[in-house]
């Protein structure tokens, strides 16, 4: 489907309502990305992605963090101001999953028989809608 | 079921469907309320006795939030029911070689990975109008317990109104039958009778008298047939030594 | 003799069977009875984190309910969970009617019409929790065998954050440290210990898990360990397929220490054999 472009604006209200956040606390001090565990592989690292929702539209359908992102909820743990970054990136990440959005199918999944069932049941969880 | 009243004396209800009503005799099931209504079912039914799951139906009652569901051929008309019939819900099945099942839930779940997104949500137990749990069934194959999946589910007539309703778009029926398949080759003590017979079969035990009978005109088989029927014999040519 | 009720999680009871055994031997040792629930669903993993996903909490909640009634004919108020997503997910929601009340009314609501929802009263706890409470019970009942080995922890993600559901401070975890050095092994801290091994990338960008687990091995090995111990079964696979690090599972080690060996998996006394302590 065509991108899911949303404003500044929708998303800050989005998030106000979902993840009883506020983005415009963020000040950038970059603590989230330092800590994050998979920051060098977002395209959108945590404190760009919150500069982003402060700033500029995002395209949900082309946006990588929000996959790569495993909740460890470090971020969170570390936010100075309470801007939860994880929470944000859970917020669209539902969005996206409710639009249809989905990183990958199933058949692309590295997955045999004895793959444990706790990989697959969290990766459904955050990957599929 | 009551039996249908003299003209004068009976009773009707209101049914709904298609955005019609229809005032038909109360104690119908809605299969033959549809049919006393006009309508001809060429799809979605079948033994019209409550086990090939062709006929499902959900229905909603004023008053009343909930969404019910039943098989038309089993279930008594009310007045004011608004009704959906649902003749068809696509499942794509896998259907396994039998050499390649393998009794071990890793192998379900890697053909159905979709399980792993069971919220326990309970909207399949819901749904069934067989009364059965495909959540604990979903559940137990979760677990590893094939065993357990397959006799819950021995009953489920593959009406598809679970996988329907499920948030998580399982494929009740089609993991449910593979479930079955797997527990019947690996677990499944085998049947010693069953066996024979089928050497008996491919040994030409019965060819002769097959052969026989269907040379036999239908007239003669008519009458072979109720001369059983009423003495259990049947006559010596067609006896199998 | 205090009875815990027991909530295996799917993965224990198909992937990682060994743990369950481990672990109920570790815990009959320190006089517990086991109990497991009568009826139990998957946890799903992630409890619900924004308004949009309360759907996740009906799992738990459902889980709960039911123990809940388990729990009073047995007069048992603990639920053992040997999983920390299991943890994670049954803690946040043993928490919902206190924390969160109104995802708790809609969400028992929902319930309401199958059975009587939770009301609290019930207490979530890790075999990590369960451990730590009774360290100087272990340290008698360890033989002196571990003397001397040092032995590294790994801890993961879901025991740790949010802080609502911790079992210890994320910052400088030392729960399991304290466990180790109770069987009477040395237990060395290292840097990496609460970070992501990049958990279920193990079946899409196996690369994260790649590099996530190369620095954790990197961690362990610059402080000298010579064993590492982690309570998560996720992170266990995730360590034992990509790093060559020795790694068992805390119950696993601790069996070990109680002279439990037939409660053991022959892969992890491959592990843990060729350890030996100073005598």
């Amino acid at each position: 489907m065509a991108g899911l472009k949303l404003t500044p604006r929708e998303l800050r209200e989005h998030i106000r309502e979902h993840a009883s956040r506020e983005v415009t606390a963020c000040m950038q001090c970059g603590l989230c990305t330092a800590v994050c565990p998979v920051a060098g592989f977002m395209d959108l690292h945590p404190a760009a992605l919150i500069r982003a929702v402060q700033l500029s539209e995002i395209d949900l359908a082309k946006l990588k963090s929000i996959w790569v992102c495993v909740s460890c909820m470090t971020c969170v743990d570390k936010c100075p101001r309470d801007v939860a970054p994880g929470l944000v990136i859970e917020t669209l990440r539902q969005l996206a999953l409710k639009s249809g959005i989905e990183p990958r199918t199933y058949s692309q999944l590295l997955v045999d028989e004895a793959t444990p069932s706790i990989l697959l049941v969290t990766y459904s969880r955050k990957s599929t809608g | 079921m009551t039996q249908i009243a003299p003209t004068a004396q009976r009773e009707y209800v209101t049914i709904f469907f298609n955005g019609e009503a229809y005032r038909v005799p109360r104690g119908l099931t809605i299969m033959k309320a549809l049919e006393y209504a006009g309508f001809r079912f060429t799809r979605g039914s079948g033994c019209r006795g409550g086990f090939c799951g062709a006929c499902p139906v959900i229905y909603r009652l004023p008053g009343d939030y909930k969404v019910r569901v039943g098989l038309a051929c089993q279930t008594a008309v009310v007045d004011n029911m608004y009704i959906s019939l649902i003749p068809y819900v696509p499942l794509v099945e896998h259907v396994s070689r039998r050499e390649e099942l393998k009794p071990d839930s890793g192998y379900v779940l890697k053909l159905f990975p979709e399980l792993s997104r069971c919220v326990s949500c309970n909207s399949c137990s819901k749904a069934c109008p067989q009364g059965l749990s495909p959540m604990d069934a979903v559940q137990a194959i979760l677990r590893g317990d094939l065993k357990k999946a397959a006799d819950l589910t021995f009953d489920c007539i593959a009406c598809g109104l679970c996988s329907l309703r499920c948030p998580a778009e399982i494929r009740h029926h089609a993991v449910f039958r593979l479930v079955g398949r797997i527990v019947g080759v690996y677990y499944t003590p085998r049947s010693k009778s069953v066996e024979e017979r089928v050497r008996e079969i491919e040994s030409g035990k019965y060819r002769a008298v097959f052969e026989k009978l269907l040379a036999t005109p239908v007239t003669e088989l008519r009458r072979v047939y109720e001369e059983y029927m009423k003495t259990g014999r049947l006559p010596e040519s067609l006896e199998v030594r | 003799m205090e009875t815990l009720l027991y909530y295996p999680g799917c993965s224990i009871k198909r992937d990682f069977s060994e743990v369950e055994r481990s672990s109920r031997a570790v815990l009959e040792a320190l006089g517990y009875r086991v109990v497991e629930l009568r009826d139990w669903y998957c946890c799903g993993g992630f409890p619900g984190s924004t308004a949009l996903d309360h759907v996740k909490y009906v799992s738990s909640l459902r889980t709960l309910s039911l123990a809940q009634s388990q729990a009073r004919e047995l007069g048992a108020n603990t639920v053992l969970v040997l999983c920390p997503f299991c943890y994670n997910t049954l803690k946040q929601a043993e928490k919902l009617p206190a924390e969160r009340l109104d995802v708790y009314k809609r969400v028992a609501e929902y319930l309401r019409d199958e059975l009587t929802p939770y009301q609290s009263g019930l207490r979530v706890a890790h075999l990590v929790e369960v451990l730590a409470s009774r360290l100087s019970d272990l340290s008698k009942l360890a033989g002196g065998g571990l003397r001397g080995v040092r032995v590294a922890a790994y801890y993961g993600c879901m025991l740790l954050r949010p802080r609502s559901v911790a079992v210890d401070n994320p910052e400088d975890p030392g729960v399991v440290e304290s466990i180790v050095k109770a069987l009477g092994a040395e237990p060395v801290k290292h840097p990496y210990r609460s970070y992501c091994c990049g958990s279920y990338h193990a079946v899409g960008e196996a690369e994260i898990v790649r590099r996530n687990t190369s620095r954790v091995a990197w961690s362990v090995m610059s402080s000298g360990a010579d064993l590492v111990v982690t309570p998560c079964p996720l992170c266990l696979y995730n360590l034992k397929k990509y790093t060559d690090l020795r790694v068992v599972h805390l119950s696993e080690l601790v069996a070990y220490a109680l002279g439990a060996r037939e409660a053991l998996s022959p892969e992890a006394l491959r592990v843990l054999s060729p350890l030996r302590g100073e005598a």
